[in-house]
């Protein structure tokens, strides 16, 4: 018997008993609809929480005392964890400590120092108390205090200029990379470089030394916590020099470690313990996503649990409904295989009905679906169909079809004729 | 009686048949019983929690409207304050106040425990916090007003328990600072509490230690204060309070009252849009398992053509077959819904509200962890509605069968 042979008998089934297969169809499309629905969401949601981007697993390394969150890491719960001995002397997070954490772990790609500074254009009219409820104050300018290397890791080109060195920033040279907007409210008429920029409270004027080119303004694709630099980077002044005149050896708050590819989490804790003893905290965000994830790990279960039922339930209909019809033609089958139907003829009819039911069943949930689509979008991009779950719905209809075809099928491929002929 | 004769039969003739049935009734009152079971969890929560005390706690917070460039509105506060005479004054002119009282929260306060440091958030108040939270006395008492201006502290029996290893700590003293720089201060216990009830942690937050304010933090007017009232005097209260800011503080200045009831109904809030998700859910799977039964019982009455047929030449009317066919439908759900019903509470046993809402951080004890009898019920009641609804159809077309033709097949 071949294909189209086959075809032609279900078609014929199914018509047949048309409104009995209208039921399970659309019993499999709302299971397929439900099902394709919550998929969307979940692979969705998972794709925005790949961690493949470096710049998302930053670990960040700071002294434990600093770390305020370790009370609230620890459930606001008594006790919370002992953190830093007062007797202690302190690990300094120096250039020092970078270079060696760097040589020791060879799977840090970038070790990034920053801290957010400002201060007040000199020379500029004070704020009023209207001025203050109208927004931000627009001379206030913000400084990022870094290494070099942060700006190349944002991806920051010169425009004109040059970028500051390492040992400009180990002498705490008073010189400054500037954003491009910066640059040109600051100077609108003239050459920035070799410019001045005096702030109130600090002593030393920076020089201007680099302009760096407009960054695009655009949405980026996952927001990380370096999203917020580049869509500021405009109006920046990246320096070496601290406002609090650190000239020897400078010390940073907290470290920012990117890695490579893999996650060196564990290895930056041994070191740094077996190195510096427990007074500094080793924070992945990996680690924060994955607490995060366990948190909410019953709940996708359940809500899983939920949208796998209508379809389960389903098939079990299918599987109910399949064995009927094995029961009310076994006069037929006897009379088929009488005349020289083989087993393997009459199981592939079955299993080839209730595939073409659970395919059926999976395009009109599709269709549903689509249907349903403008509803979907006005609750949220993240509910709107895509490809992938095309595929997830007809292959979960099919698979589900496919496994409970097969019983009644075996069934009634094992049909004895002389028994089905003799039988009522 | 013989209705009852008649789906035994047919059990015993189709055992498989009869158990895939009733299992898709049961898969879909599962859904439908956890998630009836998951909105009263929630209600019972929320009642509980509400009910503890026969008092109200009030947080009370000032602020401005500005809006922002972008037109977003934020909340300014610190310009509009209330002085601690006015406050006083409030309190002393309405009955139904108890207490009234300004507390500060320090977020990285950090403890000295044997030579090491260990966070814990602390709150820095007058001797009035005491009236406006009563604390429950373990060891010792409060601070009295006279004792402010000394360092003194009381703390929470966990944290006795933690530092000291027991809770008799009177007269102990625990070194205190807020930077690893500065040099800790020591403040002497007076009194360890018991835990606080939910209806104050859910708007103070935990509150581990209370200790007199720093001279730097010593204020006479404030933005934020707690009230304690009488229960039901709120919207009296609420009034009483925006009208004084409003003489005071100007038309521009606005006030949010907090209650552990608003807090409760903001987290009821937030969870219904929730709720609504797993109730379409829920809805999809008892939609399937009743066409489940109506396409069964359609095959089922087809299968008895010659039955039916037989029955109705003896002598059986219309209304007789009618009321079998749908006798059956009804009896197979009833049975997939005590099976439901049995599933949901093996379920409900690993999913209870408190596990499901885990990611909401929600602060409350809950004490359901079976099916609650309302979920039950209701559910129950869904598996009989269903399987009549659809059962009327395939009853119908049984009761058209005219005894002639049936017979002839």
């Amino acid at each position: 018997m071949g294909l189209g042979q086959l075809i032609s008998w279900t078609s014929r089934q199914i018509r047949s008993r048309f409104f009995e297969s209208l039921l399970i169809i659309l019993a499999i499309s709302l299971g397929v609809a439900v099902l394709s629905v919550v998929g969307t969401v979940v692979i969705k949601g998972t794709r925005e929480l790949n961690m493949s981007d470096p710049e998302q697993n930053t670990i960040t390394i700071q002294q434990k005392v600093d770390d305020y969150r370790t009370f609230y890491k620890s459930g606001n719960k008594i006790p919370a964890q002992l953190v830093g001995s007062i007797e202690a002397e302190e690990v300094k997070l120096s250039l020092d400590f970078i270079e060696d954490l760097q040589i020791a772990i060879p799977e840090i790609d970038t070790i990034l120092a920053y801290e957010h500074q400002g201060g007040r254009l000199k020379g500029a009219p004070p704020m009023n108390e209207t001025d203050w409820r109208s927004g931000p104050d627009p001379n206030w300018l913000t400084i990022i205090w870094t290494l070099p290397n942060l700006i190349t890791f944002l991806n920051g080109e010169l425009e004109k200029g040059s970028f500051y060195t390492l040992d400009d920033f180990k002498n705490q040279e008073a010189v400054a990379v500037i954003g491009y907007d910066l640059a040109q409210d600051l100077f609108p008429d003239k050459d920035p470089l070799g410019q001045l920029i005096e702030l109130e409270h600090i002593d030393t004027p920076l020089t201007v030394i680099g302009v760096l080119k407009k960054v695009p303004e655009e949405i980026p694709e996952r927001y990380t916590q370096f999203s917020w630099f580049r869509s500021e980077m405009n109006r920046y002044i990246f320096s070496p020099r601290h406002n609090c005149n650190q000239t020897n050896d400078p010390i940073f708050s907290s470290i920012t470690l990117v890695p490579k590819n893999d996650d060196p989490t564990a290895k930056v804790k041994d070191y740094l313990l077996a190195r510096y003893g427990d007074s500094l905290s080793v924070e992945s965000a990996r680690e924060e996503l994955q607490f995060f994830l366990k948190s909410m790990q019953p709940m996708l279960i359940f809500i899983g649990g939920l949208a796998s039922l209508a379809l389960f339930i389903a098939s079990l209909n299918i599987l109910n409904l399949m064995l009927a019809r094995v029961l009310k033609r076994t006069k037929s089958i006897g009379i088929s295989k009488a005349i020289g139907a083989s087993k393997s003829n009459i199981f592939w009819q079955f299993l080839i009905e209730s595939l073409s039911l659970g395919l059926l069943g999976g395009l009109v949930g599709l269709g549903l679906v689509a249907l349903a689509t403008p509803l979907l979008k006005s609750l949220g991009e993240i509910f709107a169909i895509s490809l992938p779950t095309v595929f997830l719905s007809l292959g979960a209809s099919l698979t589900v079809s496919l496994i409970f075809g097969i019983y009644p099928a075996i069934k009634a491929s094992r049909i004895n004729p002389v028994d089905a002929l003799r039988a009522e | 009686m013989e209705n009852f004769k008649f789906l035994l039969l047919m059990i015993k003739k189709r055992p498989l048949r009869f158990i895939l049935t009733t299992l898709q009734i049961a898969l879909g009152v599962l859904a439908a019983a956890l998630i009836f079971n998951i909105h009263f969890g929630l209600t019972d929560m929320i009642n509980n929690t509400a009910s503890q005390t026969s008092e109200e706690f009030l947080q009370v917070s000032i602020f401005e409207e500005e809006k922002m460039e972008d037109g977003n509105i934020i909340h300014a506060m610190g310009n509009k304050r209330l002085s601690s005479k006015l406050l006083q004054e409030l309190a002393n002119n309405t009955n139904s106040i108890l207490g009234i009282s300004s507390q500060n929260y320090f977020h990285d306060l950090l403890l000295v425990d044997k030579n090491l440091y260990r966070p814990v958030g602390a709150f820095s108040a007058g001797a009035s916090f005491n009236q406006t939270f009563p604390l429950e006395f373990i060891n010792g008492s409060f601070y009295t007003e006279a004792e402010e201006k000394d360092n003194k502290t009381v703390i929470s029996e966990a944290l006795a328990k933690t530092l000291f290893g027991t809770t008799d700590v009177l007269g102990e003293t625990i070194g205190v600072t807020t930077s690893k720089d500065s040099e800790p201060t020591n403040y002497l216990v007076t009194g360890v509490f018991k835990e606080l009830p939910p209806t104050i942690t859910m708007l103070l937050g935990p509150v581990n230690m209370v200790l007199t304010p720093p001279s730097y933090m010593i204020s006479e007017s404030f933005v934020e204060f707690s009230l304690r009232i009488e229960k039901n005097q709120f919207t009296e209260i609420k009034s009483a309070i925006e009208e004084l800011v409003f003489q005071e503080c100007g038309p521009e200045a606005k006030v949010t009252i907090d209650t552990a009831q608003t807090l409760l109904n903001q987290i009821k809030s937030s969870t219904d849009s929730f709720l609504k998700i797993l109730g379409i859910l829920a809805f999809a799977a008892v939609v399937v398992s009743s066409i489940g039964i109506l396409s069964i019982m359609l095959v089922n009455i087809l299968e008895r053509t010659r039955e039916i047929g037989l029955r109705r030449a003896l002598g059986a009317t219309k209304g007789t077959i009618f009321g079998q066919m749908l006798y059956e439908s009804i009896m197979l759900s009833n049975i997939g819904g005590f099976m439901g019903l049995i599933l949901a509470a093996i379920v409900s046993r690993f999913f209870n509200v408190g596990k499901i809402l885990n990611f909401m951080y929600i602060n409350m004890q809950t004490t359901q962890s079976s099916l609650s009898w309302q979920a039950a019920l209701l559910s129950l009641a869904l598996a009989s509605i269903v399987g009549g609804l659809f059962g009327i159809y395939p009853a119908y077309q049984a009761a058209q069968y005219s005894p002639v033709e049936s017979l002839r097949d």
